[in-house]
């Protein structure tokens, strides 16, 4: 337990930083009235909401609110969301709570992510499983190269050429968008080319290392049937480092869905990142970043919980 | 001191070995023609990158409107051949990839290279000398490598701005921690190796024992991941620029060249098309040779975990 503790300890403390890190970095970038009222707002209106949001406090008053918030679900509010481009002098008298806005966008996200790890998983899993049964047999050298190539392509570009080849030339799928089933299919398989890889990758070396172990030896020698030697013996034990790479490709994957999000209009929180970004609309910047980070470090956490789980023999903590 | 001239020591060090070895290296690659593919290409698109000027066939701002939007393997009204189509100016794409590899390949190569340089002094003085310092080190490379890279580079670029040299220095500061964590345990492995326990017992610094002894016999393993963490970064320089907050739009990279082509997708495929392909290339090629070295250099792959551990993060 003191090492899980620790870990977790550790985890909130990184939180803690990126959350600090993210709130002075973009205080650095200019007046925060400004920046949320747009360029054309008039002096009165930038000192109302200067007076109102307490920006005229020293910035460490300003942290302690602002974290302060954060912990009680108050993230904030946006008075430019919805505008396309930079509002000239109106604006919405009354600012879009930023935590409605990331927790409408996140079930887009989490459908996405989840879709294409269905998809990355069995699949990886799958070919690097075959590879390592048949060594040096055509089939394993077809999944090192395939598995190579999905490691080496460029996400958002397979995306756009998904879209030429079964949008534009075949028409099959749509080239975008959000709410029927045909749509999450392009993004999902956009993302999963590069933890199929990862995985087939993993899997492959993982299970040549155990089935070159005395214990499949003996169970060979013993007459079990080769797939059972295969998926009941070896896998079971090549699954530790196969859990690691998929802990660590969902985190990638979390951030992957921005540009892929961006490429097929999909409604989730990497689109929301883009958009605010390009508007510098900097309290959803500010917590949105805040909640994907804080994905990425609760996925790295449930990963090494895993370790325990599968391997109780593990002793964790000594890692040198 | 330490006295290299002794000729009882020169004996053991016969210079003859180091030729036999590279011509071992040579012939295990005329045995792999995959991997002297992949050199080859890497080789060609180096010199393309120095040489642009020579070996381009058109000008990089060479507008043509005659010729806009032709399709690959066209010829234009004045006869010019273009070998890739042009793009909405008539520019020529081939010309315009040649250009745009010199900022891709420069921001892999720099980015990789500070990255290294920082990440392996601090891998390996923290890896030998231990203690707090070890400690310290290590909690903040653990700290920052859980962190999601490209999202945190996403979000220095917009405060910073994009362009060439800030997103060569984002990068130098967010992969430093992977060379770290990598050569820290080489040089945890290496500390009681014969070699390191005979030199300090020769009275050396540990500066010099670092730097001289341990460093040239962990070269492979940081440079089989030098050239993972090239490919890494070219790709996410790629989508950094496509979003706007990399490289800025006068100078082409091949990120921006896929941002540019998007606008015209239905019309024009091969503008998104070939600028990915170079990228993809590019990584596919640096993945080969990668997984080449790892191999030609050390048959039992010990340190194999390593790599695989720290190559994936985007």
């Amino acid at each position: 337990m003191p090492y899980l503790l620790k870990r977790v300890i550790n985890s909130v403390l990184l939180l803690l930083i990126t959350v600090s890190f993210v709130f002075f970095a973009c205080r650095m970038i200019g007046d925060p009235a400004l920046n949320m009222l747009g360029p054309g707002a008039n002096d009165i209106a930038l000192e109302n909401l200067r007076r109102a949001a307490g920006l005229n406090d020293p910035l460490w008053l300003q942290w302690v609110r602002y974290m302060g918030g954060l912990l009680q679900g108050d993230f904030g509010v946006s008075y430019r969301y919805g505008f396309s481009v930079i509002p000239e002098a109106d604006l919405k008298d009354i600012g879009v709570p930023v935590v409605d806005l990331v927790a409408e966008r996140l079930p887009a996200t989490f459908l996405l992510a989840g879709v294409a790890m269905a998809i990355a998983v069995p699949l990886g899993l799958g070919m690097g499983v075959i590879a390592a049964a048949y060594p040096r047999h055509f089939a394993d050298r077809l999944v090192t190269v395939l598995s190579l190539a999905g490691v080496s392509i460029v996400q958002f570009w397979l995306g756009l050429m998904l879209i030429v080849l079964f949008a534009v030339q075949l028409g099959w799928l749509p080239t975008g968008g959000y709410g029927e089933p045909g749509h999450v299919i392009l993004p999902a398989l956009t993302l999963a080319a590069r933890p199929i890889g990862r995985i087939a990758q993993v899997a492959r070396s993982a299970m040549l290392d155990e089935l070159a172990k005395p214990y499949v030896v003996t169970a060979r020698a013993k007459g079990v049937a080769e797939w059972r030697v295969i998926l009941l013996h070896a896998l079971r034990n090549a699954a530790i480092p196969i859990i690691t790479m998929i802990g660590d490709e969902l985190s990638a994957l979390l951030t992957g869905a921005i540009l892929v999000e961006k490429i097929f209009a999909w409604p989730g929180i990497g689109l929301l990142i883009i958009d605010s970004l390009s508007r510098s609309d900097l309290p959803i910047i500010q917590v949105s970043i805040t909640v994907v980070a804080a994905l990425v470090i609760i996925v790295n956490l449930l990963v090494d919980f895993a370790y325990r789980i599968i391997d109780p023999q593990i002793k964790l903590g000594q890692k040198a | 001191m330490a006295d290299l001239s002794n000729p009882a020591i020169e004996d053991v060090i016969d210079p003859k070995d180091e030729r036999e070895n590279f011509s071992d290296y040579l012939r295990a690659l005329k045995r792999d023609k995959i991997t002297a593919a992949a050199m080859l290409f890497l080789l060609a698109l180096l010199a393309f990158t120095v040489g642009a000027e020579f070996l381009a066939p058109h000008k990089p701002t060479g507008l043509n409107l005659a010729d806009r939007m032709l399709p690959p393997f066209s010829t234009g009204k004045k006869g010019l051949f273009y070998l890739l189509g042009t793009d909405e100016l008539g520019r020529d794409l081939f010309t315009r990839l040649i250009y745009g590899a010199r900022v891709s390949v420069s921001v892999g190569l720099l980015g990789a290279t500070l990255s290294c340089f920082f990440g392996v002094i601090a891998g390996l003085t923290a890896g030998y000398y231990g203690g707090l310092y070890e400690d310290l080190v290590m909690r903040f490379v653990d700290g920052m490598l859980s962190l999601p890279s490209l999202l945190v580079a996403l979000f220095v670029l917009f405060i910073l701005g994009g362009g060439f040299a800030n997103l060569i220095l984002v990068f130098a500061v967010l992969h430093w921690m992977v060379f770290a964590r990598m050569s820290r345990g080489l040089a945890l492995a290496a500390r009681s190796k014969t070699y390191v326990v005979a030199a300090k017992a020769m009275g050396a610094s540990g500066r010099r024992i670092v730097f001289r002894h341990i460093l040239p016999n962990v070269v492979a393993p940081i440079l089989v991941l030098y050239t993972l963490e090239v490919a890494i970064l070219i790709l996410s320089e790629a989508s950094l620029s496509f979003l706007g907050f990399g490289v800025q739009p006068p100078d082409p990279s091949w990120g921006l060249m896929i941002a540019d082509g998007r606008e015209h997708i239905r019309s024009a495929w091969w503008l998104v098309a070939f600028p990915g392909l170079a990228i993809f290339l590019t990584a596919l090629c640096l993945n080969l040779v990668a997984s080449w070295v790892r191999a030609v250099t050390d048959p039992a792959q010990r340190w194999r975990w390593f790599a695989i551990g720290n190559g994936g993060r985007g």
